[in-house]
C-alpha cells in the first residue's frame, strides 16, 4: 500500500515536474509546446494565452513602425538650388514634399546675398510653402506642374535690419520690420522621372521658375498707379532633386 | 523663324530684368553717382546768372505719383535752373523706391540733387543712397549762392557717427571764405539744405547752438548779413542765409535761433505741394505751389 502511494507520488511530482518546464520553454520560445505529458486543458489555455501575447506584440510592432514612419517623415527628400526670386542671389534648400498627392512641399532655405554696394555681403533665411494643384503625368519620362502657389517668409541674417525698431526710435516710429518680408508667388515646374535602373538616388528632379513680390512691394503699387507691374514682379529660375 | 529667335531674345532680355536677388539687394540700373554730374551741370549753367531759381521736392516717401505730377508742373514752368530732393526719397529704404524717384526726377530733365532722410537709411537704404547719390554731406556753387547739403538725421546712426558732419562743415566754409578772398564777393549768399532740423528728434540736439554757430560763419548769414525785405515771391522774404528742411510733413517756417536764419520746413508730397526759391543778390524769395 504504501509503496504503491510512493508510485502515485512520484508520478504526479513527474508530471508537475514536466509541465513547469514545457511551460517555462513555452515563454521562452514564445510559441505553443507539443508533449505527449500535458493534458488536453492545459494545452488549451496554453494556445490562448500564445495568441493574446502574440496580437500584444503585433501591436506593439505597429506602433513601433509608426514611430519609426514619424520620424522618418522628417527626413528631408527635396534638395533645391534657386537664383534670384528675392531670397538671394543663390540659395539652397531642404524640403519635404507630403500630402496623399505630393501636393504640399515645405522648404527651408539659406540664400547669398553678394556685397554689391554695401560693406557686407548677406546671408538671408527663407521659409517656404508650397502647393501644387495639379501634376501632369506625360510620359515615363516627363511630368509638369503648370501651377504651384507659393508663400514664403524671409529674414535678411544682419544687424542693419530689425524685426522690432531699436530702442533708440520713439515707440512706433516705423511700425514695420525691415528684416522679414511676406513674399506670394506663383510658378511652374517640369519634372523628369529617373527609370529605376538608372537611380543613384534621386527618382525625380525638376526645373522650376517661378515670380513673386513682396508686402512692400504690393503697398507700394497699390498706392501708386504710375509704378510699373514688373518692377514688383521678381522672378526665379531653380533645380530639385527628390529622393524618395 | 529670325523673328521668333528675336522675339525669344527680347523676351530673355526683359526677363533678365525680372532676376532680383532681394528687395534690399543694392544691385541696381540706370544712373548713378547723380551729384558729380548734377553739380557740374548746375555750377556750369548758373555761372553768370543773377537770378537762381530752384525747386524744392521733399518727402516722397511713396508718393511716387504725386512726384511725378510735381516733377510734371516744375518742368512746365521753363525757369527752374535745379531741383533739390529734401530726403525720404524712400518709404522703407527699398532700393526700388530709389529707383522710382531717379527716374521721374530724370524725366525733369533738370539736374538735381538730393540730401538724405531718415527713411533712406532704412536697411541698405543708406549704401543705395551713397551708390545712387555719392556722399550725403556735399555742397556746390549755383552762381552766387554757395548751397550746403547736410546728412542730419543723426537718430539713425545712434548719435555714433558725426551727423551733422562739423569737420565737414568747417572745410565748406573755408573753401567759400578762399573763393570770396580771390574774387570778391564771388558768393554772397548761402542755403543750407537738410533733412531734419535743429529741435527735430532726428537731429543731434545737444549740437543745434554748434551747429547754428557754425552755419552763421557763412557768406549772407551772421554778421555778413545784411537783412532787409526783399519782396520778392509769395513770403516777402529777407536778404539773409536760410536753410531749408523736409521731414515733419508740414510747413513750418521759423527763425529758429532768433538770428535772421529762416527754417523753411516743407510739407511732403501727398499733400501735393512743392517749393520754388528764387535769390538775387538784392534778396530771396519762396513760393509755395499747390498743383
Amino acid at each position: 500500500m504504501t509503496e504503491l502511494f510512493t508510485k502515485i507520488s512520484v508520478t504526479v511530482m513527474g508530471l508537475i515536474v514536466c509541465c513547469t518546464a514545457a511551460m517555462s520553454q513555452d515563454i521562452k520560445e514564445n510559441c505553443c509546446v507539443t508533449g505527449d505529458c500535458i493534458a488536453d486543458t492545459t494545452l488549451k489555455s496554453k494556445a490562448d494565452s500564445c495568441e493574446i501575447e502574440r496580437m500584444v506584440n503585433e501591436k506593439y510592432h505597429k506602433r513601433i513602425d509608426r514611430y519609426m514612419r514619424r520620424w522618418a517623415s522628417l527626413v528631408p527628400n527635396k534638395y533645391t538650388l534657386q537664383y534670384a526670386g528675392d531670397i538671394g542671389m543663390l540659395s539652397v534648400g531642404v524640403g519635404w514634399g507630403y500630402g496623399k498627392r505630393q501636393q504640399w512641399e515645405t522648404h527651408v532655405m539659406m540664400g547669398y546675398l553678394p556685397k554689391n554696394h554695401t560693406p557686407d555681403e548677406y546671408w538671408s533665411f527663407t521659409l517656404k510653402q508650397i502647393y501644387i494643384p495639379w501634376s501632369i503625368r506625360l510620359n515615363r519620362l516627363l511630368s509638369v506642374e503648370p501651377l504651384y502657389c507659393t508663400v514664403f517668409i524671409n529674414s535678411i541674417l544682419s544687424s542693419d535690419f530689425w524685426t522690432k525698431e531699436p530702442d533708440r526710435y520713439p515707440k512706433g516710429y516705423y511700425g514695420f520690420s525691415s528684416k522679414m518680408r511676406f513674399h506670394v508667388g506663383l510658378g511652374q515646374k517640369v519634372t523628369i522621372h529617373i527609370p529605376t535602373e538608372k537611380r543613384y538616388l534621386a527618382d525625380k528632379f525638376s526645373v522650376y521658375y517661378g515670380v513673386s513680390t513682396c508686402d512692400l512691394y504690393v503697398r507700394q503699387k497699390f498706392l501708386n498707379s504710375s509704378i510699373p507691374l514688373k518692377d514688383i514682379i521678381c522672378l526665379a529660375v531653380g533645380i530639385q532633386y527628390t529622393v524618395m | 523663324m529670325h523673328g521668333f529667335v528675336g522675339c525669344f531674345a527680347c523676351m530673355m532680355l526683359s526677363a533678365c530684368d525680372l532676376f532680383e536677388y532681394h528687395p534690399y539687394s543694392t544691385d541696381i540700373n540706370g544712373r548713378t553717382n547723380i551729384h558729380a554730374e548734377s553739380i557740374k551741370q548746375i555750377e556750369r549753367q548758373c555761372k553768370d546768372k543773377s537770378v537762381i531759381r530752384f525747386a524744392f521736392v521733399t518727402d516722397t516717401q511713396g508718393s511716387v505719383d504725386e512726384l511725378k505730377d510735381a516733377i510734371a508742373d516744375i518742368r512746365k514752368r521753363g525757369n527752374i535752373d535745379f531741383i533739390i530732393h529734401g530726403g525720404d526719397q524712400s518709404d522703407f529704404g527699398l532700393p526700388k523706391e530709389f529707383v522710382w524717384c531717379r527716374d521721374i526726377l530724370e524725366a525733369s530733365r533738370l539736374p538735381y540733387v538730393a540730401v538724405i532722410g531718415n527713411h533712406d537709411c532704412l536697411g541698405s537704404g543708406e549704401y543705395t543712397f551713397k551708390y545712387m547719390y555719392g556722399n550725403p554731406n556735399f555742397s556746390f556753387n549755383a552762381g552766387f549762392v554757395h548751397f550746403i547739403c547736410l546728412n542730419t538725421v543723426a537718430l539713425e546712426y545712434d548719435y555714433s557717427n558725426p551727423v551733422p558732419d562739423l569737420k565737414f562743415i568747417e572745410a565748406d566754409k573755408d573753401s567759400v571764405l578762399v573763393l570770396n578772398e580771390q574774387a570778391a564777393d564771388s558768393i554772397v549768399h548761402t542755403v543750407a539744405v537738410m533733412h531734419s532740423r535743429p529741435g527735430d528728434e532726428q537731429f543731434n540736439n545737444n549740437l543745434t547752438h554748434v551747429f547754428n554757430y557754425y552755419l552763421e560763419q557763412f557768406p549772407g548769414a551772421g554778421k555778413n548779413a545784411e537783412v532787409y525785405d526783399s519782396g520778392i515771391g509769395d513770403s516777402g522774404a529777407k536778404k539773409h542765409a536760410f536753410c531749408v528742411n523736409g521731414h515733419n510733413h508740414c510747413d513750418d517756417i521759423r527763425d529758429i535761433f532768433g538770428n535772421g536764419m529762416t527754417y523753411y520746413g516743407c510739407t511732403d508730397m501727398s499733400k501735393r505741394v512743392y517749393y520754388i526759391f528764387t535769390i538775387t543778390k538784392d534778396g530771396y524769395g519762396y513760393d509755395r505751389i499747390v498743383y
